[in-house]
């Protein structure tokens, strides 16, 4: 089951969700900062097989991944204990919700999230790319182009970026990314548009599937906590100040490209014009 | 063409085992829990108070009519919210699944118990039983007997049903499966292999239910 | 008859089943040892009577006594607790059309079944008492056997068994041999004559005639809940003096002539 499927069958369960949020607005009156620090516990969700952000190590169950690595940081700087539930990304803003957790990392920011959650100021910035194959192209402009095919997969947020910027391309739109990937693989396109990661990901494993170029002027997706909505924003703005101090002394770039090895792209693999 | 490779397999063969002890063991937790709910709300149908027959019908109907999968996240996310109670994904999975279980059992329960012949219960009566005695020395007995069948396969299904604990991470076959998958990049093979070990195990029960039925079949 | 108290008194009995009256003002007693037999038309009322005896059937109203056990009954009036009615019942035997045999168990725990879990025997002397009942009605070597095993006169009487396995003041017989293969009532009509000749009390509804007038002190004859005529079995059947029981019984008289014909 993809994320995007999933995320659509806890449809339902957001429904749920959203008829009972009623309830925890009205519980969550003390603020989560208070909790945490009387209960010298921080409760964060992580996602088994999310590699490179999340990892459960199948050999010994411990936990690894570039948010880990943050979440343990945060844990480390309140000088409280660091307590990992495991959820799924379809669950993940449902375990805020019910306050199963405090705080996740690794949300996009999309507005139906935004109605039931809160988000932190962005901890990273994913690069849109294009995996190419068989044609050179270096900028959105040059991908605008009738001859060109773009394999995507429909409805996401690859699909309005480049319904937005290559208009003129034939744009084919599949059901999922593995789909796209196969269009391209099979040469019916000649490009997919995948985030850097997801891109580069996908080269380690299968490097015959094309070259990844991140198209100028270099278009981000971000990536975001998330916390429950309460009324005292104390939490919030700890975890804001927080990754603003991590982004400048440089943690997050190291923590990314750190992990980047659990899905097998070590840092030379990295374009030249790599952003985060 | 596919090419496929099943000795990635021996990898997860732990991570695979322990899979399918969850699942075992989540079957034998909600048949149990299961048959105690469905118990009772079989009597509360069979109960002379109107109440107490509403309120178990009520509860059947919402459990046998809506998706497992919602009830799981119900129990999971909302019912912690309006009850105050805490529960892990473990506890909320086996509430769940022994109500929807539940549900079913206990219309094959209550269908079991009027099947025995009335004279039975007036046998009982006569000779100084309790309608409580009696239901428990005479009725049930008997009446367990008629409905094995029926409730060996409802606890199949039950066992397929423990695949849906996994959409709250509870480490099951299916769950584990999946991790599996993502890490191999090889998903055919991976739930090949579960649907392999789900189907090894409930055809043996399957064949079992058969033969009681026909077993049961011929001495009555 | 004797001048004793009677062992079963029935005043005043009425019982309707929604809007049909099946029980209208019935009044009855039976004497200690002695053997009634309910007699009547089906659809006379005479079974249900019967059920009233152990409570089987909670009557509207009047009242019932056996032995020092006595019940009031009043439309308004709640049913008598469980446990009250499961004691009361303890002590009077019942043996049904169908035999109600417990079909899962074997033929001696059918019969020590209530001894150990209603009278709380244990087990050792639940099982020799219980056969000695088997014994009573000649079935002891069926003991291991499972009542599906049996022939319907062989349930029956282990039937019998099962309820004197209680040791019941009273033995009610509601049809006992009506669901018999014919060339099988006499054993069934034979156990119940020695139970009879033993002294016990019993209230029999049948419809072996010739059973009530050789084994019977009195016959009571109803129709429609009402009891139509009632005195000592030989006279209400040799020579009934209502109508009712006249027709009855000349239908009876003509079907054993033409059997025995």
């Amino acid at each position: 089951m993809n994320r995007r499927e999933f995320n659509r069958l806890m449809g339902l369960g957001a429904a749920t969700a959203a008829t009972t949020s009623l309830f925890t607005d009205k519980a969550s009156a003390a603020s989560s900062l208070e909790r945490i620090k009387s209960s010298g516990v921080l409760r964060v969700g992580a996602i088994a097989d999310g590699a490179p952000n999340y990892q459960k190590s199948i050999a010994d169950g411990s936990w690894r991944g570039f948010y880990v690595d943050l979440y343990r940081k945060l844990a480390e700087d309140l000088g409280v204990e660091l307590q990992i539930l495991e959820t799924t990304w379809g669950n993940a803003v449902l375990d805020l919700q019910a306050d199963k957790t405090d705080v996740f990392f690794g949300l996009n920011r999309t507005p139906e999230r935004e109605k039931v959650i809160d988000f932190s100021v962005p901890v990273f910035r994913s690069a849109f790319t294009m995996t190419v194959k068989g044609i050179n192209a270096t900028t959105w402009e040059e991908f605008n182009n009738p001859n060109v095919r773009i394999a995507i997969d429909a409805g996401s947020a690859h699909d309005s970026l480049v319904s937005r910027l290559t208009p003129n391309a034939q744009i084919i739109r599949l059901k999922t990314v593995s789909d796209a990937t196969a269009a391209v693989q099979a040469g019916r396109a000649d490009a997919q548009c995948l985030t850097l990661i997801i891109a580069l990901s996908l080269r380690a494993k299968n490097p015959s599937t094309g070259d990844v170029v991140i198209p100028e002027p270099i278009e981000f997706t971000t990536s975001h906590a998330g916390f429950r909505r309460e009324e005292d924003k104390s939490w919030q703005e700890f975890v804001n100040n927080w990754i603003n101090e991590q982004r400048e002394n440089g943690f997050v770039k190291e923590d990314i490209i750190r992990n980047m090895t659990l899905v097998g792209i070590k840092e030379s693999d990295l374009p030249p014009n790599f952003q985060f | 063409m596919y090419e496929w490779d099943f000795s990635i397999l021996w990898n997860y063969r732990w991570l695979f085992l322990e899979g399918l002890g969850i699942t075992i063991a989540f079957t034998a937790a909600t048949v149990l829990g299961g048959l105690a709910v469905g118990m009772t709300a079989a009597f509360c149908l069979l109960s002379p108070f109107r109440i107490l027959r509403a309120t178990a019908l009520a509860f059947i109907e919402v459990f046998r009519c809506t998706p497992v999968l919602v009830q799981l996240i119900w129990c999971y996310y909302a019912l912690p919210m309006i009850s105050g109670i805490e529960m892990t994904p473990v506890t909320a999975s086996v509430l769940a699944l022994s109500c929807y279980g539940g549900s079913f059992y206990a219309e094959i329960i209550r269908g079991g118990i009027v099947s025995i012949d009335r004279g039975q219960s007036e046998a009982a009566a006569a000779l100084g039983m309790t309608p409580a005695l009696a239901m428990r020395r005479i009725i049930l007995p008997q009446a367990l007997r008629r409905m094995l069948p029926a409730l060996m396969n409802q606890s199949i299904l039950q066992f397929k049903n423990t695949s849906l604990v996994s959409v709250l991470a509870v480490p099951d076959l299916v769950y584990q499966g999946q991790i599996a998958a993502h890490d191999s990049f090889r998903p055919l093979e991976t739930y090949t292999a579960v649907a392999v070990s789900y189907f090894m195990i409930l055809f043996p029960l399957t064949l079992l239910v058969r033969h009681l039925e026909r077993r049961l079949g011929k001495s009555e | 008859m004797s001048a004793r108290t009677p062992k079963i008194e029935i005043k005043g009995l009425r019982k309707s089943f929604g809007s049909l009256e099946v029980l209208k003002d019935i009044n009855l007693h039976v004497d200690p040892g002695s053997v009634v037999a309910l007699l009547g038309p089906s659809g006379s009322g005479k079974s249900t009577l019967l059920r009233c005896i152990n409570l089987l059937v909670v009557p509207d109203g009047g009242s019932i006594r056996v032995g020092e056990r006595t019940f009031e009954f009043r439309e308004s009036e709640k049913l008598p607790r469980a446990r009250v009615l499961a004691e009361f019942r303890s002590r009077t035997g019942m043996v049904f059309q169908n035999f109600n045999l417990f079909p899962h168990m074997t033929v001696l725990d059918n019969v020590i079944e209530a001894p150990i879990h209603v009278k709380g025997l244990d087990r050792k002397t639940a099982i020799e008492k219980g056969m000695e009942q088997l014994e009573r009605v000649g079935l002891a070597d069926r003991a291991s056997q499972m009542p599906d095993t049996l022939s319907g006169g062989q349930k029956q009487r282990v039937a019998i068994a099962r309820a004197l396995a209680m040791e019941p003041e009273v033995m009610l017989f509601d049809e006992a041999t009506s669901a018999l293969d014919p060339e099988l009532v006499g054993e069934v009509l034979q156990a119940m004559q020695k139970l009879a000749a033993e002294g016990m009390t019993m209230v029999v509804v049948t419809h072996e005639i010739a059973f009530a007038r050789d084994v019977a002190d009195r016959v009571v004859f109803m129709r429609d809940g009402y009891v139509v005529e009632e005195g000592p079995a030989r006279e209400v059947i040799d020579t009934p003096k209502m109508e009712a029981t006249q027709a009855f019984l000349s239908h009876f008289h003509k079907g054993a002539q033409q059997r025995t014909a």
